[in-house]
């Protein structure tokens, strides 16, 4: 028996990096994935290399920023699998700007895929979840704990998924759920590798959140996600686990 | 560091591995001895308590199907130069240390103003200066074979408890003291980290006894909403975060208190 045998997992993100790591990890260990992604074909190679290595996978495109696309995708999980034992908030993005340089449009967007969407997919899901007595993954990022320049709306943005995931926490407490956030240092994805640092921006002040070691791999953020949202994480509720080598140690 | 999983699922993680565990006759340190013992390791278990400790090696001798296996030393771990010398003795029997748990700890209720000179010494001597020194006397070996440390805190580094004065005192400075030292040793390919349960069924829960006339509105926020926590669980998190599964988690403080310190 497999820890994620007869579990359905409803994730985020997983075209690519991260959602993509965990969305094989859980497959690999038995879960029947629901993967939600706003880019099609990224969906569908995941959905494909599952299927070939023997795993369970359905998709469905989904554009998390839309309310009403959320709660259609959590009702197509629950129909197309049963029901909802985990839901993992993994998509995002992240840019670098200038404050002065951040337009109202990068500030919804920014907003809308890493704030509302996370909400909004939960507030769909938590009925399932509850039902199931399942949990609940949200991927913050060392940029919700820390100050770093050149990223102020990112930074914001992270910083409330880390309060939202502590409210929740409380505000289901006396139900059997569980509801944590993870926040990853860098990792090598394709986020990273798309990361234009500005032209001028100041080494000095970015230096604080670059690192001493290097990059984690998805996959190492994937093997936690694995941990957390397994019984063996029973008692872990509200908690926000950093996974960064060390980046917020100091 | 970027090593990859030794093994995908949680199985035989320890196989061949040494820890060095102290706290280990009683409560949490007894439940990760075991977990550890049965996913392979060699255990160093170290604690105060002479008869426990035996009764533990005997519970693991039986349980430690996958090779695992306890080797005991009663120790003191107020004392530095036991710490220094029974890590020594360990890596003398053993060849090697991968693991160091400092999981021993002591705690107690009291007014702030009943708290003597020799109180206040006391637990920092066991919860403080035990952690730093173990560790200090680990990591030469802990770097030799790239291993990696965990200490124990508590919910009660986070929270201003009443009555707890000393102890909130000694578990913020395990907190601060685990950053510190993964600052430290950030460019060497070692990891150090703490675990901060919350209350958990344990004879040191079991056994606190109230301060005279407490005022029970200010244990509120301690007075969690869900039950006890089971050990086991802080066993399970021990594994996975001493092993090579949580390989890019350093400088990390785990909060594993069902919900207590999200408030
Ligand atoms: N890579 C890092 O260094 C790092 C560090 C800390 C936190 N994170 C966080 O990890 C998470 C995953 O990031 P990643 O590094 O794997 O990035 P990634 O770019 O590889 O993957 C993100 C995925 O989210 C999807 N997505 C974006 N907008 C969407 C929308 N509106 N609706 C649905 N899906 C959408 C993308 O198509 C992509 O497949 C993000 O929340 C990110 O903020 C990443
Ligand atoms: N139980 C809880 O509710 C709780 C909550 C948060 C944190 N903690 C922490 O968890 C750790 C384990 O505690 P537990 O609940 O298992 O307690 P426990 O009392 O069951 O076990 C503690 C062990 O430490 C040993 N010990 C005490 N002083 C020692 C010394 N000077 N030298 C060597 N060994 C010594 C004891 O003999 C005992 O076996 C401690 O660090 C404690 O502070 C416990």
């Amino acid at each position: 028996m497999k820890r994620y045998d007869n579990k359905v997992a409803l994730l985020t993100g997983v075209a690519s990096g991260i959602g993509r790591a965990t969305a094989q990890r859980l497959a690999a260990e038995g879960a029947c994935i629901f993967g939600l992604d706003i880019d099609e074909q990224g969906l569908a190679a995941t959905e494909a290399q599952i299927l070939a290595d023997g795993g369970k996978m359905s998709s469905r495109v989904t554009d998390v920023r839309s309310v009403d696309e959320c709660h259609a995708a959590a009702q197509a999980c629950v129909e197309a699998c049963g029901g909802i034992d985990i839901l993992g908030n993994i998509a995002g993005i992240a840019n670098q700007r200038h404050v002065h340089q951040v337009t109202e449009e990068d500030w919804d967007l920014m907003n809308d895929v890493n704030l509302k969407g996370v909400f909004f997919l939960t507030q769909a899901a938590l009925p399932h979840i509850i039902e199931r007595e399942g949990n609940i993954i949200n991927i913050a990022s060392n940029a919700g704990l820390m100050g770093q320049a050149f990223t102020v709306p990112y930074c914001a943005t992270k910083g409330a998924v880390v309060n939202m995931t502590k409210a929740l926490a409380m505000e289901f407490v006396k139900h059997p759920i569980r509801i944590n956030a993870i926040a990853p240092g860098g990792v090598e994805t394709s986020l990273t590798a798309n990361f234009k640092v500005l032209e001028d921006a100041d080494y000095s002040l970015m230096a604080r959140y670059t690192g001493v070691r290097p990059s984690s791999q998805p996959e190492q953020i994937a093997s936690l996600f694995a941990f957390l949202a397994s019984d063996e994480a029973g008692n872990i509720h509200g908690s926000i686990v950093s996974a960064d080598g060390g980046l917020t140690a100091e | 560091m970027s090593e990859q999983s030794e093994t995908a699922f949680t199985d035989h993680r320890y196989v061949g591995k040494v820890a060095a565990v102290t706290g280990v006759a009683s409560g949490m340190g007894r439940c990760i001895a075991l977990r550890l013992a049965s996913e392979g390791a060699t255990v160093f278990g170290m604690d105060i308590n002479a008869e426990g400790l035996d009764e533990v090696a005997t519970e693991v001798a039986d349980a430690a199907a996958a090779g695992g296996a306890m080797h005991t030393r009663v120790i003191d771990i107020a004392d530095p130069a036991e710490c220094h010398a029974a890590i020594a003795e360990c890596v003398a029997q053993h060849g090697r240390l991968d693991v160091l748990g400092n999981i021993a700890a002591t705690s107690w209720m009291k007014h702030a103003i009943d708290v003597t000179t020799d109180d206040w010494r006391k637990m920092f001597a066991i919860n403080v200066d035990g952690t730093f020194f173990m560790c200090q006397a680990a990591l030469p070996h802990i770097l030799a074979s790239k291993g990696n440390i965990i200490n124990i805190a508590s919910n009660a580094a986070f929270m201003g408890s009443a009555y707890l004065v000393p102890y909130c005192a000694t578990k913020g400075a395990v907190v601060q003291m685990t950053r510190a030292l993964a600052t430290e040793f950030v460019k060497e390919p070692i990891r150090i980290n703490a675990i901060a349960p919350g209350g958990t069924d344990t004879p040191m829960n079991r056994d606190y006894q109230l301060a005279e006339n407490t005022d029970f509105k200010l244990l509120k926020r301690s007075m969690a909403f869900r039950p006890l926590d089971k050990p086991e669980h802080i066993a399970a998190l021990f594994a996975f975060l001493a092993s090579a599964e949580a390989a890019n988690i350093h400088g990390a403080i785990i909060n594993a208190d069902s919900g207590m310190t999200a408030t």
